[in-house]
C-alpha cells in the first residue's frame, strides 16, 4: 500500500532494571496512513510512550534496548539509519509533542527564539530575518500574537505553553506528528481549544498524527483509527467506528465499561477487576487473561495471535479465532 | 513493627526504604571500601581502649608514650614496621592508639552539633516566620566567622583541653546542620502526607518526630558523614598548631606537628600520620558520597 | 427529589484569601451550600478555581478567612484545638495523590493504625490485638489483601495506595469525607474500581461525600448535587441531572460543551471562550467570568454577584440569568 506512512512491525523494546527485564513493548504492529490520525490508547505502563520514543529512536540506552522489529517510515527502516540521518528526520519529518508543556520548554530562552532554533537547525541557510519571520508566522498560526516573541515561558499559561510546544513541533512542517498525551496536563476547556487547533493545523498541512492518550473521549473526537495497547501488546486495531461500535477485545470492552457515561445513567461502573501484569514477569498466555471474564484455560497457556478480519479490524483474542471471517496475521 | 498475625508474606520482598538504600549502597564498591576501612578503624579504636582498661594504662605508659631516645628516628624495620619517632617510640603503636582520638572526637563533635543544629533547624523549618528569621540570622552570624578562627578563639580563651577542642569544633559545625535540616524539613513539610497527618488529628510534636524527621534523615546522614571528616581534619589542624591535644598523647595531628622538624632526616615520622589522616578522611568522604547516592530519593523508581 | 436525608453540613459565605507578594489571592470567595446526610455533593472546576482550598477550609486544614461552617448544628469554626481533634473523627479527607499522601516510612498497617492511635481509640501496649483486628477489618472493607500489612507504599501501585488512603479516612468511622480528586491520578480501569468502592462504602456506612474533581463525567456519575466553581466563585449549583440537562450559567455551558464524548457519532459542539482569564489576585468586583463571557454586560462587573435560587434546588450567580435575559 502506497498510502502507508509509518509501518511498525514486530517492535519489541526492553528495559533492564534491578528488578529484572521489563518487557515494555512486545511485537507491536502498527500502521499509520498518510494524512490520518491514529489514536494509541492504553493505561500507565502499557508501553505507549515507549512506542513513541522507539519511533523517534529516543529510547535511553542503557537501560532501554530495541530487541527486535522494524519501523518503516516512508519505506525506510528507521532502525537501520545512522544517527546523523535520524537527526535529520527528527523535527523535520517526524515531530513530537510531549505531555508536560511546563518542562518541555527552555526557561531561559524566549519562546520566539525556541521556535527559531528549530527552524535554524533544519534550514541552516535560511537568512536570520526570514527565519524569524517564519517563527513569527508559526506563533500566529497557533494563536499567539507575534508581539509575544520576546516573552519567556514563565509568562505563559499552561495552554499557551502547549501552543508554543506545538508551534515548535510544526515549525518544519513535518509529515508526521507524535503527540504524547498533549492535553493531559490541561484543563478541559483549554484541552478543547488545543485539540481543535491541532486538528485544523493537521488538515491544513496534511500531517499524519499518532495521538497517544488514555482518554477515549479525546480519541473519538480527533482520530480516524484506533489502536488499543495493553501490557506492551496491541490488542485491538481498527477504524473509529470498529473500535467504538463493534468492540471485539474484552479489554477494550472493559475500558468502555469503566468510564462514567455522560449520556446515560448507570449506577455502577462495569470495572475491570485486578491490574496489569508485572512487566518483569509477564504471563505465558494472554496478558489480559487474569482480568478477563471470558478467559478459559487455553487463554492462560496459549499466547493469542493478532487476527485480522476482512474489514481490516484486528484483534488479539482467541475467541475470534474460530469465526470464519478472520484471517491470520503475524 | 513485626506482626506475625498476618498470613504468610506474598513472596514479594518487603523492604523499607532504609533496606533499599542499604542494598543500593552495597552495590557501590568504592563506598564499601570506605566503609570497611572505617570499620577496621573502629575495631582498632575499641581494642586499644580495651587494652588500656585491662592493663590499667600500663601498656600505654610503657609502650606508647615511654621515650627511648637512643633509638630515635629509626626507619621502618621488621621489628618496627612503621619505624620509631623522634623520641624512639614505636610509630605503629602510636598510630593505632591515635585512631580513637581522631575518630571518637570527630564523631562526638559532629553528634553534638548535629543534635543542636538539628533541633534549631527543625524548629526553624517547621514553624517558619519570625522564629525562622531569628534562628537563621544567628546561624548566618556564626557562619560568617571562619570556623578555624572560631575554634582557635575558643581554645585560646578557655585553654587547651579535650573538651574545649570538642566544643570549638561542635559550635563551628552547628550552622551547617541547622541549614541542612531546615532545608529538608521545608521540602518534606509541604508534602501531602503531612497534611494527611494533620487531618487525623496529629499534633506538632508527632508530626515532626514521626512524619518529618524520618523523611528528612537522608541528607542529615550524608552531611554527618562528611562532617566527621571535616571535624577530624580540624582536630588535627588544631593539634598541629599546638592548640589541640598535647603531647605525648598520640594524636595524629600532634604527631605530625612534632615530627615536622625531622622531615629531612626521617620521612616516616611525618608521612605516616599524614597518610593516616588522609586515608581516614578519604574513607569518610567515599562513604558519604556512597550514602548520598544510595539515599537520594530521585534515584528511587 | 422527595425523601432526602437531613442536612449535615452547611457552609455560608465561606472565604479563604492567601497573602501573595502583590496582594490577596482570593482562592475561595463567598461560597455557600448545604449537603444532606448520605449524599454526595460534587465540586467541579478547572485547576486553580479554589475547589481543593475550599475542601481544606471546611476541614480547617486551612483556616477560613471568613464565613460559617456548621456541621451537625455546631459552628466548627469556633472549635478550639481540643474540639477540633475530636472533630477529625467525624470529618475526614481522601487526598488526590496516593504517592504523596502516604508517609513513605510507614508500612500499610502503621498508616492505618495512625489515626486510631492518635485519637486514643486503641493502644499499642494494652490493646494490640484489638488494634490489629480493627486494621484487618478496615483493610477488608477497602479490598486490601491482608498479606499487605507489612508492605511499604512504594511497593504498591496507585490503585492500592489510594485504597490505603481511603482506609485511613474510614478508620475513625467518620460521617463526612472530603474527597479531593481521589481518582484523578488513577488509570481508567483502576478509577472505576475505586469509584465503585467509594459508592459501596457510602451505601453501607451512610457516608456523606464532598467530591472534588475536574472530571465532569466522574462527578456526574457519583454526585447527587453538583457545584461549579470558577476562580474562587461559586457559579452554579444544581442536582446533577438538571445541571447536565439544563445548565444556566454561561461558564457551565461552555465547560460542559468542552468534554470530549467517547462516541464518534456524537460530535462536540464546543462553545468557544475568548479573552483572558481574570487574575484571582485582588480581583475587581463582580463576575470573574465576565471577561470571557459572550453575554457579559457592563453591569456584570460593576456590582457584586449574588446567589439566587433560580428554580427549586437550582442556584446560579449569573446576573443576566437572574434578570431573565439569557
Amino acid at each position: 500500500m502506497d498510502d502507508v506512512l509509518l509501518d511498525i512491525k514486530n517492535l519489541s523494546i526492553c528495559y533492564s532494571t534491578e528488578d529484572g527485564e521489563v518487557h515494555a513493548l512486545n511485537n507491536a504492529d502498527l500502521t499509520l496512513h498518510r494524512g490520518e490520525s491514529l489514536g494509541l490508547v492504553g493505561e500507565t505502563g502499557a508501553g505507549k510512550t515507549t512506542l513513541a520514543r522507539g519511533v523517534m529512536r529516543l529510547i535511553p540506552n542503557p537501560p532501554g534496548k530495541v530487541v527486535g522489529g522494524e519501523i518503516f517510515y516512508d519505506g525506510r527502516d528507521l532502525l537501520k539509519l545512522s544517527e546523523a540521518d535520524m537527526r535529520r528526520i527528527r523535527g523535520r519529518e517526524i515531530s513530537m509533542i510531549f505531555q508536560d508543556p511546563m518542562t518541555s520548554l527552555n526557561p531561559v530562552m524566549t519562546v520566539g527564539d525556541q521556535i527559531l532554533e528549530v527552524i535554524n537547525v533544519h534550514h541552516p541557510d535560511l537568512p536570520r530575518h526570514e527565519a524569524r519571520k517564519k517563527a513569527e508566522e508559526m506563533m500566529e498560526m497557533v494563536g499567539i500574537t507575534s508581539s509575544r516573541y520576546e516573552d519567556y515561558p514563565h509568562q505563559f499559561s499552561g495552554g499557551m505553553k502547549q501552543r508554543v510546544v506545538i508551534a515548535i513541533a510544526l515549525a518544519c512542517s513535518p509529515k508526521m506528528l507524535i503527540a504524547d498525551e498533549p492535553t493531559t496536563a490541561l484543563d478541559v476547556t483549554i484541552q478543547a481549544q488545543v485539540l481543535e487547533m491541532i486538528r485544523d493545523l493537521k488538515e491544513k498541512n496534511n500531517t499524519s498524527m499518532l495521538l497517544i492518550t488514555h482518554d477515549l473521549g479525546v480519541v473519538a473526537q480527533n482520530c480516524d483509527r484506533v489502536a488499543i495497547i495493553y501490557s506492551g501488546e496491541i490488542v485491538e486495531y481498527g477504524t473509529l467506528h470498529q473500535i467504538y461500535k463493534e468492540t471485539l477485545h474484552p479489554y477494550t470492552e472493559g475500558l468502555f465499561g469503566s468510564i462514567p457515561n455522560l449520556t446515560s445513567n448507570i449506577k455502577r461502573l462495569a470495572a475491570i477487576d485486578g491490574m496489569m501484569p508485572d512487566p518483569t514477569a509477564l504471563p505465558a498466555g494472554c496478558k489480559f487473561a487474569d482480568r478477563c471474564k471470558y478467559a478459559t484455560d487455553r487463554c492462560r497457556t496459549e499466547h493469542p495471535r493478532l487476527l485480522e478480519r476482512e474489514d481490516g479490524h484486528k484483534v488479539r483474542c482467541i475467541r475470534y479465532e474460530s469465526s470464519g471471517e478472520v484471517t491470520e496475521n503475524g | 513493627m513485626n506482626k506475625k498475625t498476618d498470613t504468610p508474606a506474598a513472596g514479594k520482598k518487603q523492604r523499607s526504604l532504609w533496606q533499599e538504600a542499604w542494598r543500593r549502597f552495597k552495590k557501590n564498591k568504592i563506598a564499601m571500601v570506605g566503609l570497611v576501612f572505617l570499620l577496621i578503624l573502629i575495631v582498632i579504636a575499641i581494642s586499644t581502649q580495651v587494652i588500656d582498661l585491662a592493663t590499667h594504662n600500663q601498656f600505654y605508659l610503657s609502650h606508647v608514650v615511654k621515650q627511648n631516645l637512643k633509638d630515635r628516628l629509626q626507619p621502618p624495620s621488621a621489628a618496627h614496621p612503621f619505624g620509631l619517632d623522634e623520641f624512639g617510640r614505636d610509630m605503629l603503636l602510636r598510630m593505632l592508639w591515635g585512631v580513637r582520638y581522631s575518630l571518637f572526637m570527630g564523631t562526638l563533635a559532629i553528634v553534638v552539633s548535629c543534635i543542636i543544629g538539628g533541633v534549631l533547624g527543625a524548629i526553624s523549618g517547621y514553624y517558619g516566620k519570625q522564629i525562622d528569621n531569628v534562628i537563621m540570622r544567628f546561624m548566618d552570624i556564626l557562619l560568617a566567622i571562619p570556623s578555624m578562627l572560631l575554634a582557635i578563639a575558643i581554645v585560646a580563651a578557655f585553654g587547651t583541653s579535650l573538651t574545649n577542642v570538642l566544643l570549638a569544633i561542635a559550635i563551628s559545625y552547628i550552622p551547617t546542620f541547622a541549614r541542612t535540616v531546615r532545608a529538608s524539613v521545608l521540602t518534606v513539610k509541604d508534602q501531602e502526607f503531612i497534611e494527611a497527618a494533620r487531618a487525623i488529628g496529629c499534633n506538632d510534636a508527632t508530626i515532626i518526630l514521626q512524619y518529618i524527621l524520618p523523611n528528612a534523615m537522608a541528607p542529615i546522614i550524608v552531611q554527618g558523614t562528611l562532617g566527621i571528616a571535616g571535624a577530624i581534619l580540624s582536630i588535627a589542624g588544631l593539634s598541629f598548631l599546638g592548640l589541640g591535644i598535647q603531647p605525648p598523647t598520640p594524636e595524629w595531628g600532634a604527631m605530625l606537628s612534632n615530627a615536622r622538624t625531622y622531615i629531612r632526616d626521617a620521612w616516616h615520622v611525618t608521612v605516616i600520620p599524614g597518610l593516616g589522616i588522609m586515608l581516614t578522611i578519604l574513607a569518610l568522604n567515599l562513604m558519604g558520597d556512597g550514602l548520598r547516592d544510595a539515599l537520594d530519593p530521585r534515584l528511587k523508581n | 427529589m422527595a425523601d432526602r436525608g437531613t442536612e449535615i453540613l452547611r457552609v455560608e459565605h465561606l472565604k479563604k484569601y492567601f497573602p501573595v507578594p502583590n496582594g490577596m489571592l482570593h482562592a475561595v470567595d463567598d461560597v455557600s451550600f448545604t449537603i444532606r446526610s448520605g449524599e454526595t455533593l460534587g465540586v467541579v472546576g478547572e485547576s486553580g478555581c479554589g475547589k481543593s482550598t475550599m475542601g481544606r477550609a471546611i476541614l480547617r486544614l486551612h483556616e477560613p478567612t471568613a464565613g460559617n461552617v456548621t456541621f451537625e448544628g455546631h459552628d466548627i469554626l469556633k472549635y478550639d484545638k481540643h474540639q477540633l481533634k475530636s472533630l477529625r473523627r467525624d470529618m475526614q479527607i481522601i487526598f488526590q495523590d496516593p504517592f504523596a499522601s502516604l508517609n513513605p516510612r510507614m508500612t500499610v498497617s502503621e498508616a492505618i493504625e495512625a489515626p486510631l492511635l492518635v485519637q486514643g481509640l486503641y493502644s499499642r501496649r494494652t490493646g494490640k490485638e484489638a488494634l490489629e483486628k480493627r486494621v484487618r477489618e478496615i483493610m477488608d472493607m477497602v479490598g486490601l489483601s491482608n498479606r499487605l500489612v507489612n508492605t511499604y507504599p512504594h511497593e504498591l501501585d496507585g490503585g492500592r495506595r489510594q485504597r490505603i488512603g481511603i482506609a485511613r479516612a474510614l478508620a475513625l468511622n467518620p460521617k463526612f469525607i472530603v474527597c479531593d480528586e481521589p481518582v484523578s491520578a488513577l488509570d481508567v480501569s483502576i478509577q472505576a474500581q475505586v469509584l465503585n468502592l467509594m459508592q459501596d462504602l457510602q451505601d453501607r456506612l451512610g457516608l456523606t461525600y464532598l467530591f472534588i474533581t475536574h472530571n465532569l463525567s466522574v462527578v456526574k456519575h457519583i454526585s447527587n448535587d453538583i457545584l461549579v466553581m470558577y476562580l474562587g466563585q461559586m457559579v452554579e449549583k444544581a442536582p446533577s441531572e438538571i445541571l447536565f440537562q439544563k445548565p444556566l450559567h454561561p461558564y457551565t455551558k461552555a465547560l460542559l460543551s468542552a468534554i470530549p464524548i467517547p462516541d464518534p457519532d456524537l460530535p462536540m459542539e464546543r462553545i468557544s471562550m475568548k479573552g483572558e482569564i481574570t487574575s484571582p489576585v485582588n480581583p475587581a468586583r463582580g463576575c470573574r467570568f465576565a471577561k470571557r463571557c459572550p453575554y457579559a454586560t457592563e453591569a456584570c462587573t460593576s456590582q457584586d454577584m449574588e446567589i439566587t435560587e433560580q428554580e427549586p434546588e437550582h442556584f446560579v450567580t449569573c446576573l443576566r440569568v437572574q434578570r431573565g435575559e439569557i
